[in-house]
């Protein structure tokens, strides 16, 4: 695996660079982001490479993760919030 | 002399905007539970008088006169004519483009920003907060607020925030309050800071301390706002065409292809469904939304309910889908992001009155590039995926010896994105095209949903 600090990539939900370092946290509870396996899997393993640093129920945890779009988190946040 | 740009005085401005539901039957959207969402559910944040528009039906709606003073700063945006394009292309196409990059933020989004403003405070609210992932929405709600004396509060992922200086100084300078996110003034904020210090955010962090901050103020005077996807965000776009119909008019020409950059739709709202209007009645025009080939939600996929998350979580829209697990794979246009089409953009697909193209990322850049050589405005990455549909076009007519008239919208300029042009410059843009396998598996996941009832009115 390449070093995580020098791999930069435009992040097509941001719409800048961010490192893959970014990507290996910016997921729900600090785990990578569920896009991780799509934007990395033509530079490097990141099947491999995920599997080897995350245990068994994180990757299970990232692979099932939810994408929560604009629309849906709106919503979620509203009804979690509104008094 | 040859026509340059065709330009409208004030006066000329288009005074009402088209409401493209009166004419065409859409699909319910539904909620979780299977019945359409109601104007109950989007009160807490949204206003009444934008939840109204948003469920409107009536064809025409007026441009409120306090609106249209912020909109003269820069519109009626010009028409120019590519002939520089043109010449380098070797195309006997008659090609014209509305430039609305001419906007202070940049880009179109301020269209609706100036409207969404307004209205907010027509209805008492005092404040606007906001999500932005790469500034541009953000700059544009920031502007508006600005004219309108509205305080303006945008959680702007703490990524981006740290690397975009430039959009955070924008937002300032209008006023604006761009916070990193995440940050300690909402509960879901510090929750993540408190387990995770060092967070860098996400957009759905962002969206969810805007929506916080907007719902949880127990004076009623803050609401939230979105820069996309919803159908009043559609409509206050359609002034791009209005106003391009009334430029072509002016010349005595009148376009045979449309042409637009679509990810969320609403830019390409702006420019066609004016001429939809006309195709509905009779009209001979192609009209073409472009998407990029690495997300392509419009021109592979099927027509069906899909949850707009991967959760199934969110109302379901009747949209173009990919299965709502589909990833889109990277690309370089930071506006063309959604993984599922606006829900007027798909019925107009299945009506038969736009038809949707593809073009990959390369052709796009180099397209771009050509027509910052040619016309001299660097294009937005996203606006480079309809400028490569247009030299497609444009080289077409060559080949066919058709002196056919082609209508696009520049959608903004690329000057806050010129990194993106470093990146394709030094070989680091790539293309990536979804199999057609890959696409039948993350289609199968929509056989456990409703099919919408296919409504066609006019073919």
């Amino acid at each position: 695996m390449p070093n995580a600090s020098i791999l930069i990539k435009r992040c097509p939900m941001l719409g800048g660079e961010i490192s893959f370092k970014y990507c290996e946290t910016c997921g729900g509870n600090n785990l990578p982001c569920r896009k991780v396996m799509d934007c990395w899997q033509e530079t490097f393993d990141i099947a491999r490479y995920l599997k080897d640093t995350l245990t068994k129920e994180e990757f299970a945890a990232v692979m099932s993760s939810k994408n929560y779009s604009k629309i849906s988190t709106i919503i979620a946040a509203s009804e979690k919030n509104f008094k | 002399m040859e026509v340059k740009k065709i330009l409208l005085s004030d006066d000329e401005i288009p005074r009402q905007w088209y409401n493209i539901l009166s004419d065409i039957k859409m699909n319910p959207p539904l909620g979780p539970d299977g019945k359409p969402i109601s104007a109950e559910q989007l009160a807490p944040v949204f206003p009444m008088n934008l939840i109204e528009q948003e469920l409107s039906d009536k064809r025409w709606i007026d441009i409120p006169d306090e609106v249209l003073e912020v909109l003269k700063i820069w519109r009626a945006t010009p028409l120019i004519r590519a002939t520089g394009l043109e010449k380098a292309l070797d195309t006997p196409a008659r090609i014209y483009y509305k430039y609305e990059g001419a906007s202070p933020p940049g880009s179109h989004k301020a269209n609706t920003a100036v409207a969404q403003a307004y209205y907010n405070k027509e209805f008492g609210i005092k404040k606007l907060t906001t999500e932005t992932g790469a500034g541009q929405w953000g700059s544009a709600l920031s502007f508006a607020c600005a004219h309108f004396g509205l305080e303006c509060k945008v959680y702007m992922v703490k990524v981006s925030f740290e690397q975009k200086p430039y959009r955070k100084s924008m937002m300032g300078v209008w006023g604006g309050k761009c916070i990193p996110s995440p940050s300690s003034y909402t509960k879901a904020g510090r929750e993540v800071l408190e387990k995770f210090p060092d967070s860098q955010g996400s957009l759905g962090i962002a969206i969810s301390e805007a929506v916080e901050e907007a719902v949880s103020d127990t004076t009623g005077k803050t609401r939230y706002s979105l820069g996309s996807v919803l159908n009043h965000v559609m409509l206050h776009q359609t002034i791009i065409g209005l106003e391009a119909k009334k430029q072509m008019d002016k010349i005595g020409e009148y376009p045979d292809v449309i042409i637009g950059c679509a990810g969320g739709g609403s830019n390409f709202a702006g420019i066609s469904f004016p001429f939809v209007l006309d195709k509905i009645n009779g009209k001979d025009i192609d009209i073409y939304p472009v998407e990029p080939l690495a997300c392509p939600t419009m021109t592979r996929a099927e027509f069906s309910y899909d949850h707009g998350d991967i959760a199934g979580y969110t109302p379901l829209l009747p949209m173009h889908s990919l299965g709502h697990t589909f990833m889109p794979a990277p690309i370089h246009a930071g506006g063309l992001r959604y993984h599922g089409m606006s829900p007027i953009v798909s019925q107009l697909i299945v009506e038969g009155l736009i038809t949707p193209k593809a073009v990959n990322q390369l052709d796009s850049y180099e397209a771009g590039i050509l027509c910052a050589k040619t016309e001299g405005i660097i294009p937005a990455p996203e606006t480079n995926n309809a400028l490569a549909y247009v030299v497609a076009e444009a080289r077409k007519a060559r080949e066919e010896g058709k002196e056919k008239v082609i209508l696009f919208s520049w959608s903004g300029h690329g000057l806050i994105d010129l990194g993106s042009y470093d990146k394709y410059f030094e070989g680091k843009i790539i293309d990536c095209k979804p199999e057609d396998e890959e696409l039948k598996r993350y289609s199968e996941i929509l056989k456990n949903y409703p099919k919408p009832e296919i409504i066609k009115d006019y073919r």
